[in-house]
């Protein structure tokens, strides 16, 4: 903790300060124009922040990361579109609130439930992050793969819109994906089907860029855009404080629900915010009031989707694997700077974890001061046609798949899994475990054949080591969500807990 | 995302190729080698570069079958023939795929014809405005002239603009 608080000093230089503020109102914009996201804004700039040092770049990274998840709360309150799905929930209540002429309440609201989550996203990152070291420093390579195959399962049931099958499906083929190229421990070539590029593999900002720009362009392109709705004038910038006050349990349960799914691999901050916009509507005296207005279904889910950022970057940093999209590119990112993230990472940069709490927190007053400064631009900026936007994302798309390893090959295999993801998702198998098998396919691969190695052909490390038996349980829970009458059942329990939490504190908030 | 119904006929088409890609993987797996002897004495099989696709490959046949079997149980296969034609027979009306048609092709033609080939600035630039000037300016509500002059500001300036940053900031060389 100590070094947290000198982590905050030291990163409070003007370089540091102008990237992360220029990076934060870069990532406001991103999450709040419609068919732009949290994960194309750090894709997109860790393409430009490669040759950074490693402290800058991440202060970029994370800037816009925290901007891109609180921007769409902008447009979520002023258009009734969200930016992303991390501001869907938002715009039930935040839309409805802009048309009572309480747009600025609105905003100034999302923005100060934003920073709170952020800042308990960052407080669980401290406080987490040396657990799981602690857990993870007993790990071999059978835990290794089996973390693996559960965060590619648990990523394709949670995010699969249609079957909890074809999520699992989608993260075979990034696991296969992985595979292309020359293999670690033997040097065989995979998969290249004679073509040199392949060789080295498959780089992970193409396949990211592809899978979630260019699907993006496509559909956003494709579809008929009602004219926008957008409200007159934002107004008064002042937030219900004590609203805010009173709705402390609410905002604990949002922060406990956004840092708990952020944890998780590959499910990202908009199931975060839904979560808690349902739990506090469970929890709410006046549930009918939801959608037509209620604050409190401003805060939850704002808080919720916050507090995500810093959980999914828990795993990111303590296992190396990813707790969400946006954290999948920030995994990506740490690899092409050389720091290696997962349980050796407090030894080899003992205040890498700090440090990055620091930045969440800088980001933190970023977003406080921009999005209250952006409130009344914003109206102007969600006047740009996206027919405009899109094709200009289209051409950074390119060039950031260039400019990583100045390779005309990767623009070719952007484009080419971007088109793919673009049938896939059309048919309901979701893109995120998809990147997720891409990003830990290699670490599935060497591990199992290691784990075997040391047991000569044997699985019965599998079956009689502790963590390995935990994991192959939440593998086998990951696996019964194709279940109906599991998924029932897991709802049943969640709505009664919630409805117990209600009785017990008495009151909403 | 498609309809149910349509989901499902899709469904029975494409678990059948990933069925037929999960088989295709085990086979190049098996062709790989397996009898490595890194130690000397017995083969050890589970060093062998084919094993993780084989386990990919015979899971992505199960998961396919489960697609695939959902698919037929909800009446995916009922009618599909005819369902292909009729999409097909309609594809001249359908305005949302030949905009997400027209996309795709102008991206394609971008970068297999244009990156690498011609001046990056002079590619970046037709497509900025080729597909502006497609989507954009048929609900921009503007007069022409005005369309073309913003759709060319943009097309100029923005690979000139961010083109700078990458090269003299950055130091990375356009392609």
């Amino acid at each position: 903790m100590q070094q947290f608080f000198y982590e905050i000093y030291a990163l409070a230089t003007p370089i540091n300060m102008a990237v992360l503020f220029g990076s934060v109102i870069t990532g406001i914009i991103f999450g709040a124009l419609p068919g732009l996201t949290a994960t194309l804004a750090v894709a997109l700039l860790s393409t430009v922040t490669f040759s950074l040092p490693v402290e800058l770049a991440m202060m970029s990274l994370i800037g816009a990361y925290v901007g891109a998840i609180y921007g769409p709360s902008h447009s979520s309150i002023l258009m009734g579109i969200p930016g992303s799905a991390a501001g869907a929930a938002t715009a039930l209540d935040g839309y409805a609130l802009a048309k009572q002429g309480r747009a600025g309440e609105a905003i100034a609201t999302a923005t100060v439930a934003s920073v709170i989550g952020t800042v308990l996203g960052l407080f669980a990152l401290i406080a987490i992050s040396p657990v799981l070291v602690a857990l993870a420093l007993n790990f071999t390579s059978v835990e290794f793969f089996l973390l693996a195959l559960f965060g590619v399962l648990i990523c394709g049931s949670l995010t699969a819109p249609d079957m909890p099958v074809k999520g699992w499906i989608a993260g075979l083929f990034g696991l296969l994906a992985s595979s292309i190229g020359i293999e670690t421990i033997q040097g065989y070539q995979r998969f290249t089907f004679g073509i040199p590029e392949l060789a080295g593999g498959i780089d992970i900002v193409p396949v990211i860029l592809g899978g979630f720009a260019i699907p993006q362009i496509i559909r956003v392109l494709r579809d008929v855009h009602l004219g926008e709705r957008l409200a007159s004038s934002v107004g008064s910038l002042w937030p219900r404080w004590g609203l805010i006050a009173r709705s402390k349990m609410c905002i604990a349960r949002s922060g406990a629900i956004g840092v708990g799914i952020g944890v998780i691999p590959g499910v990202g901050e908009d199931i975060a915010a839904w979560s808690a916009y349902d739990a506090a509507k469970k929890a709410d005296r006046d549930p009918e009031s939801f959608g037509k207005g209620n604050v409190t279904g401003v805060i939850a889910p704002e808080v919720a989707n916050n507090a995500c950022i810093g959980g999914a970057i828990i795993p990111v940093l303590t296992l190396g694997v990813p707790g969400s999209p946006p954290a999948a590119m920030l995994l990506g990112a740490l690899n092409l700077h050389g720091v290696r993230p997962g349980p050796m990472l407090s030894f080899e940069f003992p205040s890498f974890i700090p440090q990055m709490g620091a930045m969440l927190f800088w980001a933190s007053i970023g977003i406080l001061i921009c999005g209250l400064t952006m409130a009344r631009l914003s109206v102007l900026v969600l006047r740009i046609p996206v027919a405009m936007l899109m094709p200009i994302i289209a051409f950074l798309a390119v060039l950031g798949s260039y400019a990583l390893g100045l390779n005309i090959f990767n623009i070719y295999l952007m484009l080419g899994f971007g088109i793919v993801v673009y049938f896939l998702e059309e048919m309901g198998y979701p893109v995120a475990p998809l990147v997720i098998g891409v990003l830990l396919g290699g670490m599935a691969d060497v591990s199992i054949r290691r784990a075997l190695l040391g047991s000569l052909g044997s699985i019965e490390p599998f079956y009689t080591r502790p963590l390995a038996l935990i994991l192959i349980g939440l593998i086998i829970l990951s696996l019964m969500f194709q279940s109906d009458r599991m998924r029932g059942l897991m709802e049943r329990g969640w709505n009664r807990l919630i409805q117990r939490r209600s009785t017990d504190t008495g009151a909403a908030g | 995302m498609l309809s149910r119904k349509s989901m499902r006929r899709a469904d029975v088409v494409a678990s059948c190729l990933f069925m037929a890609l999960g088989g295709g993987v085990i086979y190049s797996a098996w062709q790989m080698p397996w009898a490595t002897q890194r130690t000397g004495g017995s083969p050890q099989w589970y060093l062998s570069p084919g094993l993780f696709p084989t386990i990919i490959g015979v899971l992505l046949v199960l998961f396919s079958a489960r697609v695939l079997l959902q698919a037929v149980r909800e009446g995916g296969h009922q009618g599909l023939m005819p369902a292909i034609r009729t999409w097909i027979s309609g594809l001249g009306a359908n305005r949302p795929v030949h905009r997400a048609f027209l996309i795709a092709l102008l991206m394609m033609i971008y970068v297999f014809l244009g990156v690498g080939r011609i001046n990056f600035h002079v590619a970046s630039g037709l497509f900025l405005f080729a597909s502006i000037a497609l989507f954009w300016w048929p609900m921009s509500g503007r007069p022409l002239a005005v369309n073309v002059i913003i759709t060319a500001l943009v097309a100029v300036l923005t690979p000139l603009v961010i083109g700078s940053i990458f090269t003299r900031l950055l130091y990375v060389p356009m392609p």
